[in-house]
């Protein structure tokens, strides 16, 4: 069974795509690739302390 | 990994740079964004650079994120407005928009902070979904309550994607009749 909050967020989503009178549209499959590549390539690489 | 967690909670994971997080909030508010942005643009190329835009913005500023000032989806939101309206501006593509549609911009009509008003819509809408034909039903509850796009439910229910298509329109009618009494 779904938790809660995962319903409630699904709800809230829902009213407010109602409220933009306008039918659901999805994004572009590769929309969340690009996202994440574009935002690890701001991501700064951390690097250990060294102990020596 | 992260489905179960609250907003506030992945915001403080994201705020560490946790990319897992980060692409979760994606699934939380990408749909969302995107359809925000297709709405005031009218076009998917156009969304599609606003949303990368929004999320770029969400994930450069996540430290000025404030959890005791704003829900995450407010916050988003604001965001995505601002950022919509930046980019009509920049394109100079205003002069398609109508009256009413630039107001929906500027304005914060959408009120996603008065808790009991969202209480309240949260159950008018379970109830009027569970009034929706069972096809339809099952359709938007795959789609909002297991975030899957119309793509993914028409593969998994082995149907058109048109038939999906026309299904979540017809829901979507009944929905929004129903709220607006």
């Amino acid at each position: 069974m779904l938790d809660n909050s995962r319903t409630e967020r699904g709800l809230d989503e829902l009213n407010l795509q109602l409220q933009l009178d306008t039918e659901p549209v999805d994004p572009p499959e590769n929309l969340r690739k690009k996202i994440m590549k574009n935002i690890a390539e701001r991501k700064p690489i951390r690097v250990k302390a060294r102990n020596d | 990994m992260f489905e179960d967690i609250e907003d506030q909670e992945l915001m403080e994971l994201i705020k560490n740079e946790n990319l897992d997080a980060f692409n979760e909030l994606y699934s939380r508010y990408g749909r969302l964004v995107f359809n925000l942005a297709y709405k005031w643009t009218r076009s998917i190329n156009e969304a599609e650079e606003v949303t990368q835009e929004v999320f770029e913005k969400i994930w450069v500023r996540r430290n000025t994120y404030v959890m005791k000032k704003s829900k995450v989806s407010s916050w988003i939101y604001k965001i995505c407005q601002n950022t919509a309206f930046d980019f009509l501006r920049r394109k100079k593509k205003t002069s398609y928009l109508d009256e009413s549609q630039l107001d929906f911009l500027v304005d914060d009509n959408i009120n996603l902070e008065n808790e009991i008003e969202i209480h309240a819509i949260r159950q008018l809408l379970k109830n009027a979904i569970a009034d929706l034909p069972k096809e339809q039903q099952e359709i938007i509850k795959l789609m909002y309550f297991e975030g899957k796009t119309q793509k993914e439910i028409a593969a998994s229910l082995n149907i058109p994607l048109g038939t999906v298509k026309s299904r979540v329109k017809l829901a979507m009618t009944k929905l929004r009749r129903k709220i607006k009494r």
